[in-house]
């Protein structure tokens, strides 16, 4: 890249401004308003709302795909920009403005039925034990705090790899954030005093961990990496699960609490033709996250994506399978991370989703 | 005799989503300082030339549309940005952290930020012109042609931009590394 060397200096500048700038992926609202509603083509898309929803890809769009393919030539973009800003913290990039919790989206169309996709986190395990992976899910907007945190405590996934380590009944009555960003507070009441002591059989490993997925979920959602005080009746509670709370909690690194590679798309149960779009996050050697697709436990396809990083939290990746030779069918995709050791630490971690090649 | 596309509009739009969608939503981060207001902005621009490709026909005139209508969405895209950011004002406006941001306050978000915040204060064709010419790398006539204006008046935004742009940024070369 040589041809404007006076300008070098420019052309560095505006690359270092953009360039680690990970864009959430827009093709499944694009499909969707580009389908023509009479061919229904990509079912996936029409039908399936939940699982349409549940990628972060459709933040924007999730209003309309539910029962309106049409395209929203029509919409305001200022309507359209400010709420429904990314709620993952873990995929980099610049600041924009989202004034997140509010369910108004300044827009003259009443916001009670909008959906947005939040990030829920949940326990899976890992050659070095238990670790929390992302699952977007679709949350109504106007109470996307508590949506999102209860659907990490309840623990219902997308992903049967998935599960919470919260004890069966937990729920959060209600959540809220005050404040500005990461000097913000995110304010999470129990709905039952039985949640302050750890149950029988659950290690503190645990219990510290299920404490973590409530906060990896509301950082996620507000979209910033403010604490979290869990309260009982209106004050702080002195523990949850046995865990000290007096003091609001912080995020715990990521790479003692996060699974190291973490699909995005395709979601769990997704079908697929052609291009197979794949995407995640991941803390991996060299920042290569190896990929197969495999039918029946047989590799049919091998490749590999690589992360914009690698060593002490998760990177954002994302590349595309050419799946067009593939015969109709039901395949798991597989990423993992790279294991120059040969196993020797427990091996690689893995996510796997599922996706069916429709016949 | 009419020719027929190789490739449908769906096709069409997969493949250059697969192979563009990113630089093209930084393109327009660079114009309008927003992801979340970039991605939308890709995203009408990706549906527009969906409905337009029985006459643009070739993937390479679809791309040129493509980056044509992000500078076009871009532009009027900032001319809301006042009543987004007063609404982003009243509802507490809390710094989103579309990313590494909440994880990172680094120093290299706070170049980028200075970058973006420096073609912010750039005159409208200055800004589009340096945009396409050293984020994208396109040459003067497919600038020209993007943005409807003469090579000649590429030349001189692009000269004018990169001079005010190091002014904006308050420093040499050096310091923009």
């Amino acid at each position: 890249m040589s041809r404007h060397d006076e300008h070098e200096d420019v052309r560095r500048a505006l690359h270092d401004a953009v360039d680690d700038v990970e864009p959430r992926p827009g093709i499944h609202t694009i499909r969707a308003r580009t389908a023509q509603p009479h061919r229904d083509r990509r079912p996936w898309l029409l039908g399936a709302f939940g699982a349409a929803v549940a990628t972060a890809a459709v933040v924007a769009g999730v209003a309309v795909l539910g029962n309106d393919p049409s395209p929203r030539a029509d919409r305001d973009p200022a309507a359209t920009t400010s709420p429904d800003t990314s709620p993952t913290p873990s995929t980099g990039t610049a600041g924009t403005g989202e004034p997140a919790p509010s369910p108004s989206d300044g827009g003259s169309d009443g916001s009670s039925d909008e959906v947005v996709a939040a990030p829920v986190y949940l326990a899976g395990d890992t050659p070095q034990g238990v670790r929390l992976y992302r699952e977007f899910r679709p949350v109504a907007a106007d109470d996307r705090l508590r949506a999102a945190a209860n659907l990490a405590v309840r623990g219902d996934p997308v992903d049967p790899d998935y599960r919470t380590l919260w004890p069966a009944g937990a729920e959060l009555s209600t959540v809220s954030f005050d404040g500005v960003g990461s000097s913000g507070l995110i304010s999470v009441t129990l709905a039952s005093p039985s949640l302050r002591e750890r149950p029988a059989g659950m290690s503190e490993a645990q219990a510290g961990l299920a404490v973590q997925q409530v906060v990896y979920t509301l950082q996620g959602v507000v979209g910033a990496r403010a604490p979290v005080q869990f309260r009982l009746d209106g004050n702080p509670v002195d523990q949850v699960l046995g865990v000290p709370t007096s003091e609001p909690i912080t995020n715990a690194p990521q790479p003692e609490v996060l699974a190291q590679v973490n699909v995005t798309e395709p979601e769990q149960g997704a079908e697929a033709s052609g291009r197979l779009l794949v995407s995640g996050v991941a803390d991996s050697f060299e920042a290569t996250v190896p990929l197969q697709v495999r039918r029946g436990g047989v590799v049919v396809l091998q490749g590999f994506a690589t992360a914009q990083g690698w060593g002490g939290r998760l990177y954002p990746w994302t590349t595309t399978l050419d799946i067009s030779g593939l015969p109709p069918g039901d395949y798991t995709l597989v990423a993992s991370t790279d294991d120059p050791s040969g196993g020797e630490g427990g091996g690689p971690q893995v996510d796997t989703k599922d996706f069916t090649i429709p016949g | 005799m009419t020719v027929r596309p190789l490739v449908d509009a769906d096709t069409c739009v997969e493949q250059l989503y697969a192979a563009h969608w990113r630089s093209l939503v930084r393109l327009s981060l660079l114009l309008v300082h927003d992801v979340g207001t970039a991605e939308e902005v890709v995203q009408d621009a990706f549906v527009a030339m969906h409905g337009r490709w029985s006459r643009l026909r070739e993937p390479d005139r679809a791309l040129a549309y493509l980056r044509q209508a992000v500078v076009n969405r871009s532009r009027s895209a900032l001319r809301h940005r006042a009543v987004v950011e007063r609404h982003a004002r009243r509802e507490g406006g809390l710094a989103v952290a579309h990313g590494a941001g909440a994880d990172d306050a680094s120093l290299a978000a706070a170049r980028r930020d200075a970058v973006l915040d420096a073609m912010r204060a750039l005159p409208t064709r200055q800004r589009e012109v340096l945009a396409l010419r050293y984020y994208l790398d396109l040459s003067e006539v497919e600038i020209a042609e993007a943005l409807g204006i003469s090579t000649g008046a590429v030349k001189s935004h692009a000269s004018r931009g990169a001079a005010a742009l190091r002014d904006r940024l308050g420093t040499d070369r050096e310091d923009l590394r």
